[in-house]
């Protein structure tokens, strides 16, 4: 069993210092070089690019859960020295008691020491004890996995068989979308392809009639050694028939969007999330005609849109026109132009694969002078179409449909409607970005006192203004009844120096 | 006006030798020689360039499809001519074939086809301008365009509607003849069908194309026209290389599942085409353009001229009008100052 921490590498602890030193120095400048150890790893990057390197110099990975609790350069130096790991197991009383009586214990019961938590708050740390909870690696960690060693057969290997029985009773579900112009043989083919005839008539479509392009699709049950197949095939007539072809991949686009759109919706919902009706495109068949030149401008745009929401096997329609050099020529004059524009088609292991010519009753064409036979590998790769719809790719389109496509609509569609990525991201990205909202709240609430402080100093001085104000009219006012009263007391006095007067006046008269 | 009288039948009593015009004309012809100028329309990688090669059995013109993923799309159709002089048994005949790259390839095709209609009524107004001017050339140089090849791609359903539209426009100016590309991909009966629902469909959009009916035609000439209003639209198939059939080497086509030999009637009515063109119709072709479609362009510009004309002459008379009560007022009032 590994055992935390074991320094059992050879190295001696001061060469893994060393090397560890060299790693840091590359990728962080210092301007002090004796305190590398107290360098902190709080950039997601930085610690992947340390630790990273690290771990192909000792040939050591750090486990998930320690990596959580490497925040310092210094932290990873001790767990490479193995300093403070020890094995828990030596001394601990229910290790000895396992080791004695491992005979009586069946065989596939072990001991896992507790590991104290070196993260978790004293406070914390009691609770979690008490609950009995297995070390808790942290949000969205993968705890550590052991190998185990099997003493008995269990029987899990019928288990690739058991589901394979199980799928095989469920049908199948393949829809498959044909786009090019008309008289390509789109309809021929696809009665080829399944042999039968699946549209009874292929009447000659009047494209003067469609003004837009009609997705119409079909539904099919098909039944084959006890294996049934839920096909659908959605034609599109009037593709690119008209004189102004700009818009018309708008409704093709639009069908592909709502059957994921629906299906999501059906993700969503309780009740009938068990068996969602799948009508998502699997598969485009895009016809191209056999023109021996480069792809066309329609042919180039449509190609760009579709590839980016199906998987798209392009087809050469009618491949009986063109010599077999011709046909060579051609397909690599095809391939470089889909490479050019970054166009990603579906089987891209299988290069060979790409051609269809057909015909309803009998497996062949008779022209005058000779037999094109369909499924004649020679005369064209129809047979390898079939393959590789059929037995090769299948399952591989239907996965590739769902987990790329329909969930690079799904993460679009998300996006777009305001939700915030998954917080579950990654430990640290999510701790730093609890400690930036942190910060831009402190600095928010910083700013929003500032604001209130200023606005109470305005409000002071405002205040005091009125105040000096209305103190300036009361000393007005003062000034005015002090001077009234100045008036008062001379004319008051001016009375009593006449009353003395009169009354000396006439004392001096007696 | 002089009449002319009614011409008296006269009976010959010796040889005069009048007769002797007609090689007069042939020999004056061969001096001068022929100018035959061609038209092939189509959607790119229909085999227009490599049928031009082989009616005329020599490398004329390359095709200007796009090979390569570095080429840029054509963003409108553009008009590219090339002028050969072709010589056999003394019989020189100076060929113009004007190439229409870019036509009907845009994702937007409306208005793809006006720099061919254009280019066609340019060259009608060029030789019109030469036949007018004064001092005229004894011979004037013949640029209009006799014949233009319209290529139907082999879906085997119907005519597209960017093909009924342009067929429509181009049967007003030029000899249109259809004719359907690399029918080496349709069946014999698929072929017959789409032949039939071809013909339908022109002769419901009214669509006229040569040859034409006219009643100058003797009962040989209306035969022959009408075996090949049978078989408009003409389906072939072009090869500039040679494969080997029976010891001999012939233009043909070679799959895995046999040889298509260009010259043989059962696979292709390659020949018939070139008879068409070359051996019986090229004349015809000359002249039809020169007396229908140029005529009628010539009759459309001077009425055109003239009413454009007379507009100018009563434009100066009301100018002449307005000017006249002007000056009456002016007279009257100025005292006021």
């Amino acid at each position: 069993m590994a055992i935390l921490g074991d320094n059992s590498m050879g190295f001696e602890p001061d060469e893994i210092k060393n090397k560890i030193h060299e790693v840091v120095l590359k990728h962080v400048k210092l301007a002090d070089k004796n305190k590398w150890m107290d360098i902190k790893l709080n950039d997601p990057n930085l610690k992947f690019e340390i630790l990273r390197d690290c771990m192909s110099l000792t040939d050591r990975n750090i486990p998930n859960l320690e990596l959580n609790f490497i925040e310092t350069v210094g932290d990873a130096v001790k767990f490479y020295l193995g300093e403070e790991k020890k094995d828990l197991r030596i001394g601990h009383p229910v290790a000895t008691w396992f080791a004695e009586n491992e005979d009586k214990l069946p065989p596939n019961m072990t001991f896992i020491p507790y590991v104290k938590e070196l993260g978790v708050k004293r406070e914390n740390r009691k609770k979690l004890q008490k609950k009995g909870y297995f070390p808790d690696p942290g949000p969205w960690k993968i705890p550590q996995t052991r190998n185990v060693v099997l003493r008995d057969t269990l029987g899990i290997d019928a288990l690739p068989r058991q589901r394979f029985n199980k799928t095989k009773r469920t049908p199948y579900v393949l829809n498959i979308m044909v786009v090019g112009e008309s008289g390509l043989g789109k309809t021929t083919f696809m009665n080829t392809l399944f042999n039968t005839p699946l549209k009874e008539e292929i009447h000659p479509k009047n494209p003067q009639s469609t003004q837009t392009v009609e997705i119409s699709p079909v539904h099919y049950e098909l039944v084959e050694d006890g294996v049934t197949l839920n096909l659908t095939v959605v034609d599109t007539p009037g593709f690119g028939d008209q004189l102004n072809r700009e818009h018309n991949l708008d409704p093709i686009v639009e069908y592909i969007d709502n059957q994921f759109e629906a299906y999501h919706t059906a993700e969503r919902s309780p009740e009938f999330r068990r068996a969602i009706p799948d009508t998502r495109i699997h598969a485009l068949l895009y016809f191209i005609p056999p023109t021996g030149h480069a792809l066309k401008e329609l042919d180039i745009k449509s190609l760009q849109v579709l590839s980016a929401k199906v998987n798209v096997i392009p087809v050469i329609a009618k491949a009986d026109t063109l010599t077999q050099e011709e046909k060579a020529a051609f397909k690599k004059t095809i391939l470089r132009d889909i490479e050019a524009n970054d166009i990603r088609i579906f089987p891209t292991a299988y290069p060979d694969d790409r051609e269809s010519v057909e015909d309803l009753e009998v497996r062949g064409r008779s022209y005058r002078w000779g037999i094109v036979e369909v499924e004649n590998e020679q005369h064209c790769d129809f047979i390898h179409l079939r393959e590789l719809l059929m037995t090769h790719a299948l399952h591989d389109l239907l996965e590739t449909s769902h987990t790329v496509h329909y969930h690079n609509y799904r993460a679009q569609k998300l996006r777009s409607s305001g939700r915030p990525e998954s917080i579950l991201a990654c430990d640290d990205s999510y701790e730093h970005r609890i400690e930036r909202s942190k910060q831009s709240m402190a600095e928010e609430m910083i700013k929003k006192e500032e604001e209130m402080r200023q606005n109470f100093v305005m409000k002071v001085r405002e205040k005091e203004a009125n105040l000096r104000e209305r103190e300036e009219q009361l000393n007005q006012r003062r000034q005015q009844l002090m001077a009234e009263l100045e008036e008062q007391r001379l004319a008051l006095a001016s009375e009593e120096r006449e009353f003395q007067e009169l009354y000396n006046a006439n004392r001096s008269a007696r | 006006m002089a009449t002319i009288a009614e011409p008296q039948k006269m009976n010959l009593n010796g040889y005069v030798g009048f007769d002797t015009i007609t090689r007069q004309i042939e020999k004056k012809l061969l001096k001068r020689g022929f100018q035959f100028n061609v038209i092939v329309v189509g959607q790119t990688g229909l085999g227009k360039s490599t049928l031009i090669n082989t009616i005329f059995a020599a490398h004329l013109i390359d095709s200007k499809g796009r090979t390569s993923s570095e080429e840029p799309f054509r963003q409108t159709t553009e008009i590219q001519t090339v002028s050969h002089l072709i010589e056999e048994n003394g019989i020189r005949l100076r060929l113009n074939i004007v190439d229409t790259p870019g036509y009907g390839d845009q994702v937007n095709n409306e208005n793809c086809w006006e720099p061919i209609i254009k280019y066609i009524k340019d060259q009608h107004s060029a030789y019109l301008r030469k036949e007018l001017t004064a001092m005229r050339e004894r011979y004037i140089q013949d640029t209009r365009i006799h014949c233009c090849l319209f290529f139907i791609s082999p879906t085997g359903h119907a005519l597209k509607p960017i093909d009924i539209v342009v067929l429509k426009k181009l049967s007003e100016v030029v000899n249109v003849v259809p004719v359907i590309a690399k029918s080496d991909s349709l069946t014999m009966e698929e072929r017959v069908a789409f032949k039939r629902r071809i013909k339908s469909e022109l002769g419901f959009h009214n669509i006229k194309l040569y040859p034409y009916d006219s009643d100058e035609l003797d009962d040989h000439e209306r035969a022959l026209n009408d075996s090949i209003k049978q078989m408009i639209p003409f389906a072939i198939v072009g090869s500039e290389k040679n494969v080997v059939i029976d010891g001999k080497s012939v233009r043909g086509r070679r799959n895995r599942w046999g040889v298509i030999n260009v010259e043989n009637e059962q696979h292709c009515e390659f020949v018939h085409l070139r008879d068409f063109l070359t051996r019986t119709h090229l004349q015809d072709l000359i002249e039809t353009t020169a007396q229908i479609h140029y005529e009628a362009f010539r009759s459309k510009q001077l009425l055109a001229l003239k009413e454009s004309s007379s507009k100018q002459q009563q434009q100066q008379q009301q100018q002449q009008q307005q000017a006249q009560p002007v000056q009456q007022q002016v007279g009257p009032g100025a005292p006021v100052i």
